[in-house]
C-alpha cells in the first residue's frame, strides 16, 4: 500500500483538526497560571472539605464515564448496521440486572457517605470566632462588623465594602443577606457559594490559613452589571487584623484648613454625602452650631445603600472591586507578598504615590460611563425616583481635583 | 392572475403596512419602535407567504385549468362540518364585551380568537392535502395532538385545581378535612371498583367521569361566586405609642395569634428571660448578648420569644430624632408587639432608614413596665 493510501481525505482531515485543536484549547484552559478564582486550589478548612470530596467524586464519575463512554462507543462501531440479519432477541438476565442495580447503589452510597458529613460539617456555627454581616445589593457587596467580643473584639461597628477583610486562621461566620435583588457569594479559594436572599439571612463559613487576598464574584444574575460585581477577601494575621480595626475606628481626621482636602470636604458634603456615608463628618450652620452630616441613601438608591466611604484608602479596590485604587505596580507589591509581609504592605493602604487616579477620576467624573448601571434621571424615574449604582454627577476637573484631594485622606 | 391564496395575503401586506404607517404618523411614544418593528415584520412575512403562494399557485392545480378544481382529487371529499367558526365568533364577542367591561375578557376573548384562527387554518389546509379523509385526518392530529393535549391536559388539571381550591376555601376550617377524607374514599374506591370490573364499558365510566367532573366545576364556580369563609387577620404589631408603653392588655391582644408561622430565618431573637431579664441572640452565635447590632436599609426579621411567666410586649424605639435649630423632638416613633403571653413569640420586622448617629437616644428593644430590661441596637 503506498503512503498516499492511507491518508484521510481532505474533509474528514479537517473536521478531526478542527475537534482536536478545540479539545486541546480546552484542556490547556485548565492549566492557567495564576487563576485567583479556582475551586481546585483550596486556601482554608472549608475550601479543603469541599476539595477533598469533590476530587474522589470526580474521579470515580470520570472513570465511570470513560468506561460507559467507550462501551457506547465500542457497541456502536462493532455493531452498526451493515445489512446484517437481526440477531436473536432475549429478555432479562436477572443475575446481570440485580448486580447492574446494586453495584451502582453501592457506588452512590459511597459517594453519599460523605457528601452528606462534608454538607453538615460546613453548616456548623459552633465553633465561630468572629461575625460579618455581608450585604448584596446592585452592585457591589457591603461588608459590616456587629460590635462583638468575637473578631478580638469589636466596639464600634464597621463598615467598609468590596475587599472583606478578615483575621486569618480563623472560623468567621459571615451572614449574608441582600438589599434588592438575590445575588450570590462565592470566594472560590475558601468556601463554596451561597446565595444572599432579600429578607433572610444565610450563614456562610470563611476561613483562610494564609494572610493573602482572595478573588470572588457575585454568582446569581443579577442585572445589568453582574459582572462587574466582584468581591476580595483579605486575610490579615489576627495582630494585623486588630490594628485595621482600630484604624477604621479611628475618630476623623478634618483636612488641614485652606488645603485642597478642605476645598474637597465642602464639595463631599454637598455633592456625595446625601449618598455616601463618611463617620465623623460635620457641618457648621451660620450660628456656630455643628451637626453630623448623615448620609440619607434611602432617598436616592434603590437598594437605600451606597458605600461608606469613611476609610476608603484603606481599601485597594473599589465600585464593587472592579478597578484598582493602586496603580499596577503598587498592587503587584501587595497581591505577590510573601504571607508574612501582605498584612504591613495591605494596611499601608493607598498612598498619593500608590493612587490609580486615571479609573478613579473617570468614576467620579460619570460613573455610568465605567460601570453600566441603571442611573439617569430617566431610569430613575421608571424606578421609584431612584437610582440603581451610581450617578452622573456633572461636577468640572477642579471640584474633581478637590474631591481626589480629599479623598486620599480616608485612610 | 393572482390566486384566491395569494389574494389573501396581499390584502394582508397592505393592510400591515398601511397600519405602519399610520401607527408611525400617528403615535410617538416611548416604546412606538416595538409595534412598528412588529408590523413591518409582519408586512414582509405576509409578502414572503403571498409570494410562495403566487410561485406554487396555491400548491394547487394549475390556476387557469378551472375544471380542475371540481375535479381534482383533493376537491373530491367534502370538507365536514367545522367548530372554529363559531369559536371564533364566541373569541369576537368576548373581545367586544371585554373592550367595554374588563380587560380580562377581552385578553381571553383575544386568546379564544388566535386558537380558532389557527385550528381553523390547519383544519382547512389537511381537509384539502387530499383526497382521503383518513388520511387527511392522521395528518392534522400529527401536526396538532403534541400540542393540543398537553394544553388540554394543563387547562384540565387547572380547572380541577381552582375548583377544589375555592372548595376548600368555601368550607370552614373544621368542615374542610372532612370533606375532603370523603371526597377521596369515594374516589379511591371509585377507582378500585372501575379497575376491578374490567367488563364495565367504556361509555358508562367515561358518563360517570363526566358527572363526576360537572359536578366538581359547578359545585367550584357556585362556591367561587358565594365567596370564600371569612378569614381574620389580627394586627400583632402596633405604632401607638400609649399601647406600646405598657403591659396593659388591649382588645387587640386578645385576638392576636401566640404562634408565628413565618418561615423566613430571624435576625436577631430578642428573649426575655424568667429573671425578666431582656437579652438578644443574634443568627450565627449562641451568646447572649445587652447590644444588638442591626442593618441599616434592610428589614431585619427579629424574634420576640417571651420566657416569663407574665404577658408582657416588645417595644422596639425607632429613635428620638431632634431639630438641630431648636433642639426640639421632632419625632419619637416606636413599634411593639401584641402582648405576648408567657411561653409565647411574636415577629417583628424592623427596618431603620438612619444610621444610630442620626437619633439623639439610642435605638433599643425594651419590655414596658420592666426596669432595666432594654437592649440597645446599634444601626451602622
Ligand atoms: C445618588 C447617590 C450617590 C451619589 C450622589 C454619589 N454616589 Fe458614589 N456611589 C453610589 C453607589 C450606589 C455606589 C456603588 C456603585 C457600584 O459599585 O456599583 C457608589 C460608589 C462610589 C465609589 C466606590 C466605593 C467603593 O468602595 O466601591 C466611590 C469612590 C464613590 N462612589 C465616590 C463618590 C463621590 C466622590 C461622589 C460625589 C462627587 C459620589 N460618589 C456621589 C451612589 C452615589
Ligand atoms: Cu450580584
Amino acid at each position: 500500500m503506498s503512503r498516499r493510501d492511507t491518508r484521510l481525505p481532505a474533509r474528514r482531515r479537517r473536521t478531526l483538526g478542527a475537534v482536536v485543536a478545540g479539545a486541546a484549547a480546552l484542556v490547556l484552559g485548565g492549566c492557567a497560571q495564576d487563576a485567583p478564582q479556582d475551586t481546585w486550589q483550596p486556601a482554608g478548612d472549608n475550601a479543603q472539605k469541599i476539595h477533598d470530596l469533590q476530587w474522589p467524586v470526580f474521579l470515580v464519575a470520570g472513570v465511570i464515564g470513560v468506561i460507559v463512554l467507550a462501551v457506547v462507543a465500542f457497541a456502536v462501531v462493532r455493531f452498526r448496521d451493515r445489512g446484517q440479519p437481526m440477531p436473536e432477541q432475549s429478555h432479562g438476565k436477572p443475575a446481570l440486572e440485580i448486580a447492574l442495580t446494586i453495584l451502582p447503589a453501592l457506588i452512590l452510597v459511597g459517594v453519599g457517605i460523605p457528601t452528606v458529613s462534608t454538607v453538615f460539617d460546613l453548616a456548623e456555627e459552633a465553633d465561630t470566632e468572629c461575625i460579618i454581616n455581608v450585604t448584596g445589593q446592585q452592585w457591589w457587596w457591603e461588608y459590616d462588623y456587629p460590635v462583638q467580643d468575637g473578631c478580638g473584639g469589636i466596639s464600634a461597628p464597621i463598615v467598609t465594602s468590596g475587599q472583606l477583610v478578615i483575621p486569618a486562621d480563623t472560623n468567621v461566620l459571615l451572614r449574608l443577606t441582600s438589599r434588592d435583588v438575590i445575588h450570590s457569594f462565592w470566594i472560590p479559594k475558601l468556601n463554596g457559594k451561597k446565595d444572599t436572599v432579600p429578607g433572610r439571612v444565610h450563614t456562610l463559613r470563611m476561613q483562610a490559613d494564609e494572610p493573602g487576598i482572595y478573588a470572588g464574584q457575585c454568582t446569581e444574575f443579577c442585572g445589568l452589571s453582574h459582572a462587574n460585581m466582584k468581591m476580595e477577601a483579605v486575610a490579615l494575621f489576627p495582630a494585623d487584623f486588630q490594628t485595621w480595626v482600630a484604624n477604621q475606628l479611628e475618630d476623623y481626621q478634618a483636612p488641614a484648613e485652606g488645603s485642597l482636602a478642605a476645598e474637597g470636604e465642602a464639595t463631599f458634603t454637598a455633592n456625595c454625602a446625601y449618598c455616601h456615608q463618611v463617620n465623623g463628618l460635620t457641618t457648621t450652620a451660620p450660628d456656630g452650631s455643628v451637626t453630623p452630616v448623615l448620609a440619607n441613601p434611602d432617598e436616592f438608591v434603590v437598594s437605600g445603600a451606597a458605600p461608606n466611604l469613611t476609610n476608603l484608602m484603606t481599601r485597594n479596590t473599589f465600585a464593587g472591586a472592579t478597578w484598582d485604587l493602586l496603580t499596577e505596580e503598587c498592587r503587584d507589591r501587595v497581591w505577590n507578598a510573601p504571607p508574612e509581609e501582605f498584612g504591613e504592605r495591605y494596611l499601608a493602604g493607598v498612598s498619593a504615590d500608590c493612587l490609580n487616579e486615571v479609573d478613579l477620576r473617570e468614576w467620579i467624573r460619570n460613573a455610568p460611563a465605567k460601570k453600566p448601571m441603571y442611573a439617569t434621571a430617566d431610569q430613575a424615574a421608571n424606578s421609584g425616583g431612584k437610582f440603581r449604582g451610581m450617578p452622573a454627577l456633572g461636577l468640572n476637573e477642579s471640584q474633581i481635583d478637590q474631591i481626589i484631594a480629599y479623598l486620599l485622606e480616608r485612610h | 392572475m393572482f390566486t384566491t391564496g395569494s389574494k389573501l395575503f396581499i390584502g394582508g401586506t397592505v393592510l400591515a403596512v398601511v397600519a405602519a404607517i399610520v401607527f408611525a404618523v400617528s403615535y410617538d411614544g416611548d416604546r412606538a419602535w416595538v409595534a412598528g418593528i412588529g408590523l413591518i415584520a409582519a408586512a414582509i412575512a405576509l409578502s414572503f407567504l403571498m409570494g410562495i403562494n403566487l410561485w406554487v399557485r396555491d400548491s394547487n392545480v394549475g390556476g387557469m385549468q378551472a375544471d380542475a378544481t371540481t375535479t381534482s382529487a383533493a376537491a373530491q371529499s367534502r370538507p365536514g362540518n367545522s367548530m372554529w367558526p363559531i369559536v371564533g365568533a364566541l373569541g369576537g364577542a368576548l373581545v367586544v364585551i371585554g373592550i367595554v367591561a374588563t380587560p380580562v375578557v377581552f385578553k381571553a376573548g383575544i386568546v379564544v380568537l388566535l386558537i380558532a384562527l389557527f385550528e381553523w387554518l390547519v383544519q382547512s389546509w389537511s381537509e384539502r392535502a387530499s383526497a382521503d379523509p383518513a388520511f387527511n385526518a392522521s395528518i392534522r392530529a400529527r401536526l396538532m395532538h403534541p400540542l393540543e393535549f398537553p394544553v388540554l391536559g394543563a387547562v384540565g388539571l387547572a380547572v380541577i385545581i381552582y375548583s377544589f381550591s375555592r372548595i376548600m376555601l368555601f368550607l370552614s376550617k373544621e368542615a374542610g378535612p372532612a370533606v375532603f377524607v370523603v371526597i377521596g374514599a369515594l374516589i379511591t374506591v371509585g377507582g378500585f371498583l372501575f379497575a376491578s370490573k374490567a367488563t364495565l364499558k367504556t361509555s358508562v365510566v367515561a358518563g360517570i367521569s363526566t358527572i363526576a367532573a360537572l359536578g366538581l366545576v359547578s359545585t367550584g364556580a357556585v362556591m367561587a361566586i358565594d365567596g370564600e369563609r371569612d378569614m381574620h387577620e389580627y394586627p400583632t404589631v402596633s405604632n401607638d405609642p400609649t399601647v406600646c408603653s405598657s403591659n396593659a392588655e388591649t382588645e387587640t391582644d386578645e385576638r392576636a395569634s401566640q404562634t408565628v408561622a413565618a418561615k423566613s430565618n430571624v435576625a436577631a431573637t430578642v428573649i426575655f428571660n424568667a429573671d425578666r431579664q431582656l437579652y438578644v441572640q443574634q443568627i450565627g452565635t449562641g451568646a447572649y448578648s445587652r447590644v444588638a447590632t442591626l442593618q441599616r436599609s434592610n428589614p431585619s426579621p427579629v424574634m420576640f420569644r417571651n420566657l416569663s411567666d407574665e404577658a408582657v410586649r416588645l417595644k422596639v424605639n425607632l429613635g428620638t430624632f431632634t431639630d438641630p435649630a431648636t433642639g426640639t423632638v421632632t419625632s419619637q416613633p416606636v413599634t411593639c408587639t401584641t402582648l405576648v403571653e408567657p411561653d409565647g413569640r411574636q415577629f417583628l420586622s424592623l427596618q431603620f432608614p438612619k444610621s444610630s448617629l442620626a437619633t439623639t437616644q439610642p435605638y433599643s428593644f425594651e419590655v414596658p413596665e420592666v426596669e432595666g430590661a432594654t437592649v440597645e441596637i446599634v444601626v451602622p
